[in-house]
């Protein structure tokens, strides 16, 4: 999406950062903007994901805008 | 550029630096000396500095030096280089999704097997025990792949490579088609390769499921074996996948007499291994199994049958193992295809062929 002009932002949570950081790396966009969300998402029930996301929401928001490398 | 090459003192020495470095797979390699690079390097006509492939998801260079640095670690004979060679450039074409296969949390291995002279002539083991311990063609060309995912991928456990629990196949997992054998044109034939030809094809393997069957009846072993593959916890249920069928020697002219080939036999377990929509979970379904299926399926209600891949040519078939009653069904990580190279030399010139 960078690549392409989109301003993009990754979602990891904090167990996954490193791989998120790494092949972010690895593949030229060290500086991609990363949010970190807690461990784990796939268990999770979903009011708690919803919950999280707006929580989230404006933090997200201000990254997008670090996202145009 | 030239890699460095350590040269310890002992053996031992070098053992311990290479794990300190985390280059390798834990088990021992036999340290990659000049001379014995050289070796290798000189049972292929192409250059040293020509990059086969990158290497998802670390994008290392995997140049020809560096693919024999890593056969020599492995114990590779030089002659097994080409396949090695040849296999690093399989594993990196898109339609394989090493990038996916490498960082996800799923078990999933990059699994190998040669077909066509080049089993003969390498001596690699199409029979007893294919998948198991013992033949150092089969043992060192899987670990030469698994290093090469390691040490030029980047595929360290914890790092790039986020296997929850991995599997022992990630070690090792390399085999050959039993084509004397088999009631069937090899599998180099299916693929479109003129008689002859040595191809080399990697699968994205998620492990083994042993199927016991004693049956002479072709009609109850397929029904058999398309109950095994319901899984509806299984990648290629979930993603639309590709599954592999290890088909025993003995089951293969069980079917044969029976009067089926690979594409009715494909035909038959894809119709009979569907599963009810219901039976997946409302979030697997809702996350996944939905947005795989719907563009192919349309709508997806609870009756709706989930097939463990598009249709029944994306269940591939490969005639191996030795005497008895079993066969061997792989389950993938789903989101991949399978591909198959022939072995050739730098001009395209295929090696190993039949004379």
């Amino acid at each position: 999406m960078v690549r392409r002009g989109v301003p993009a932002v990754l979602i990891a949570t904090d167990v996954f950062l490193g791989l998120a950081r790494g092949e972010a790396e690895a593949y030229g966009y060290p500086q991609l903007p990363i949010l970190v969300i807690p461990h784990p998402l796939g268990v999770r029930p979903q009011h708690e994901v919803r919950a999280w996301a707006e929580e989230k929401a404006e933090e997200l928001i201000n990254l997008v805008g670090d996202g145009q490398l | 550029m030239k890699p460095e090459i350590i040269v310890g003192s002992s053996f031992e020495d070098v053992y311990e630096k290479f794990l300190e470095e985390g280059w390798g797979d834990g088990l021992p390699i036999i340290p990659p000396t000049e001379d014995r690079v050289a070796r290798m390097l000189a049972a292929t006509d192409r250059e040293p500095d020509e990059v086969v492939a990158v290497v998802p998801p670390g994008q290392g260079e995997a140049t020809v030096l560096k693919v024999a640095i890593n056969a020599v670690m492995a114990g590779c004979r030089p002659e097994y280089f080409p396949v090695v060679l040849t296999a690093v450039e399989a594993m990196c074409r898109p339609e394989f999704n090493l990038l996916g296969i490498q960082g996800t949390t799923n078990p999933v291995t990059v699994a190998g097997f040669v077909s066509g002279p080049v089993v003969k002539a390498l001596g690699f083991n199409s029979g007893w025990n294919c998948l198991g311990q013992g033949n150092r063609a089969n043992a060192t060309v899987g670990r030469a792949i698994r290093l090469v995912l390691i040490n030029i991928g980047g595929g360290r456990p914890g790092e790039l490579d986020r296997a929850t629990h991995g599997q022992p196949g990630k070690y090792s997992f390399f085999f050959a088609e039993n084509e004397n054998d088999s009631p069937w044109e090899p599998f180099h034939v299916e693929q479109g390769f003129p008689p002859g030809t040595s191809t080399v094809t990697v699968i994205g393997a998620s492990g083994t499921v042993n199927m016991l069957e004693p049956t002479d009846n072709a009609e109850e072993l397929l029904r058999v074996i398309a109950l095994t593959l319901r899984s509806p916890a299984g990648n290629d249920y979930i993603f639309n996948g590709e599954p592999w069928l290890i088909i025993s020697p003995e089951h293969a002219h069980v079917l044969s007499a029976g009067g089926y080939n690979k594409e009715s036999i494909r035909r038959v377990l894809w119709e009979n291994s569907r599963i009810p929509a219901r039976d997946f979970t409302k979030k697997c379904l809702q996350y996944w199994v939905e947005s795989a299926w719907r563009p192919v399926l349309g709508e997806i209600t609870d009756d709706t049958l989930i097939p463990i891949a598009e249709s029944p040519e994306r269940i591939r078939i490969v005639v191996a193992g030795g005497p008895s009653i079993h066969s061997v069904f792989i389950p993938t990580f789903g989101d991949t295809r399978a591909v198959t190279l022939p072995i050739t030399d730098r001009h395209g010139q295929p090696l190993y062929e039949n004379r």
